[in-house]
């Protein structure tokens, strides 16, 4: 049966995007077919982080409307052949989000997917909602920053009352916790609230944790999701979030700061 | 719930001003309303005396509201004499709603109040039929359960315990809210605001594992976090009403 994860936070600016890209590439490596559907109507930059906004002919709103089919809409990723990309409008309004409509789409892409993310708008309106609606599992993307924490606890409260499953009275939304530019030093000094701090005030599984990188700017850039820069600390860390998603044990890898050997030290070498 | 006029601060906590503070302070109570329609009723003085011996103390000296709707006329002897034979029974007397002007007029003549005319569905008053059960929050005919909540209660959220306590077993977010007519509960850590005893009850406490909450209140006495002292955040605690004073005391 085909899973409906949505990749939210509340807050703007956390690492959604660049979350679901990774989160969907991963999937998708893995022998998953693989579908990511863009929710942020106007302010659209999945494509971008996708690198496939130069291919993009029909949109989420298109098929809403029914002036496309899903078929005609989904673009087919170069790297990755289990994964497709459906990217939102940006000259659309969220006014087209009907609730009913994303639901019929939602159930064509079960037909041909094993997994559909859902890369959701900031906020909690009308765009956030529809994204997070019909979710099976919800990746709670925080990062450890007080009014990041305070929104994310919002849109725990949202999809455990608002969320179709609430409504319905089904099991509820799996939620997961993701946290995202963690830096082990600042925390240490005090300046950043640690991983236990967010796990207290929020109360869910800790799915994975991404330290800040500059790798992921440059991801953005090229239009390559960070997960495919093999080597760096993010795409490691996606990779093992990736692997918690689907049962796998995996330790925490980049939540201390990194100890720097005697003699890189010495000789003023980064670890 | 009690309201302070100047601000909704304790009175021991209110700022110093250059001018006297006013003697007064504002108030709300739960009180029984008698139709004077009701007294055209058979042997209703009868059955109103029936209603009190099931209960005696409950109804020694409380206070009562005449309501005139629906009805008209009645002098001043009129309402002086009804006064008098519910001060048989024990009963004050203290005030109409409704009415005409005339029946006003007669009203204040004898030294009533006039009360605003409130809606049934008001939570604090309720229009009250002799016949049926009394409504007040000491002497419910079957007490209700508390309500219990034992998933978090999250930012935005808030939760009214009507008529009961509140207990909560998970944490409570800040930005979340908490009421109950009762007293509050909180086996985790409490972090949003807790309002106990919102229907006036002055005995309601609060209860919690770990204090961090960013307001608490009883019966319309609040504080907010930063008026909490240092000693008791981030402590088990238990918060009750003392005269005009919310007290936090430590759980250990």
């Amino acid at each position: 049966m085909a899973k409906i994860i949505v990749m939210t936070s509340g807050k703007g600016g956390v690492g959604k995007t660049t979350s679901s890209a990774a989160f969907a590439v991963g999937l998708a490596a893995r022998g998953h077919r693989t579908a990511i559907v863009d929710f942020d109507v106007g302010l659209r930059n999945l494509d971008i982080v996708m690198g496939c906004e130069r291919r993009v002919v029909y949109d989420l709103v298109n098929v809403l409307n029914g002036e496309a089919t899903l078929r005609q809409a989904l673009i087919r990723d170069k790297r990755m052949e289990n994964l497709s990309i459906l990217a939102a409008s940006q000259t659309k309004d969220k006014e087209a989000l009907e609730l009913d409509a994303v639901g019929k789409l939602l159930d064509d892409l079960r037909k041909d997917f094993d997994y559909i993310v859902c890369d959701s708008p900031a906020g909690i309106e009308k765009g956030a909602l529809a994204a997070l609606y019909y979710a099976d599992e919800a990746i709670i993307v925080t990062n450890p920053e007080v009014s990041s924490v305070r929104d994310s606890d919002r849109i725990l409260g949202i999809l455990s009352s608002k969320s179709h499953r609430a409504e319905k009275g089904e099991d509820p939304v799996k939620e997961h916790l993701l946290v995202t530019r963690y830096d082990p030093a600042r925390v240490e000094q005090g300046e950043m609230l640690s991983v236990e701090d967010v796990q207290d005030i929020l109360a869910i599984k800790l799915l994975g944790v991404i330290p800040e990188s500059q790798a992921v700017l440059r991801a953005s850039n090229i239009g390559q999701p960070v997960i495919l820069d093999q080597g760096t600390t993010p795409a490691q860390a996606y990779e093992d979030a990736v692997g918690r998603f689907l049962g796998e044990t995996i330790e925490q890898r980049f939540v201390k700061a990194a100890r720097r050997s005697f003699f890189a030290r010495l000789m003023g070498r980064p670890a | 719930m009690a309201v302070d006029p100047q601000n909704s601060k304790d009175a021991s906590e209110a700022k110093p001003s250059r001018l006297t503070p006013m003697p007064l302070r504002g108030a709300s109570y739960t009180m029984m309303v008698l139709r004077l329609a009701e007294l055209a009723q058979p042997d209703f003085f009868g059955r109103l005396q029936a209603k009190i011996s099931q209960a005696p103390s409950f109804f020694d000296g409380a206070p009562m509201l005449l309501d005139l709707d629906g009805t008209a006329g009645g002098s001043a002897e009129d309402f002086e004499e009804l006064k008098r034979r519910l001060r048989e029974l024990r009963l004050a007397l203290v005030g109409v709603q409704g009415g005409d002007e005339r029946q006003q007029e007669a009203a204040i003549g004898v030294g009533l109040a006039i009360f605003p005319s409130w809606r049934a569905s008001n939570k604090s008053t309720r229009a009250v039929d002799p016949a049926s059960q009394p409504v007040r929050q000491e002497a419910p005919p079957e007490p209700r359960k508390p309500l219990l909540i034992d998933r978090p209660v999250r930012s935005g959220m808030q939760i009214y315990a009507e008529g009961t306590d509140l207990v909560v077993t998970a944490p409570v977010s800040a930005g979340a809210e908490l009421l109950a007519d009762g007293s509050i509960h909180v086996y985790a850590p409490l972090r949003g605001r807790a309002l106990a005893g919102v229907s006036g009850d002055t005995s309601a406490r609060i209860f919690c594992r770990r204090l961090a909450a960013e307001l608490l209140s009883i019966a319309g006495h609040h504080r907010v976090s930063e008026e909490i002292a240092e000693a008791v955040q981030g402590r088990p605690v238990q918060v009750r009403l003392q005269g005009d004073n919310l007290r936090i005391e430590t759980i250990d």
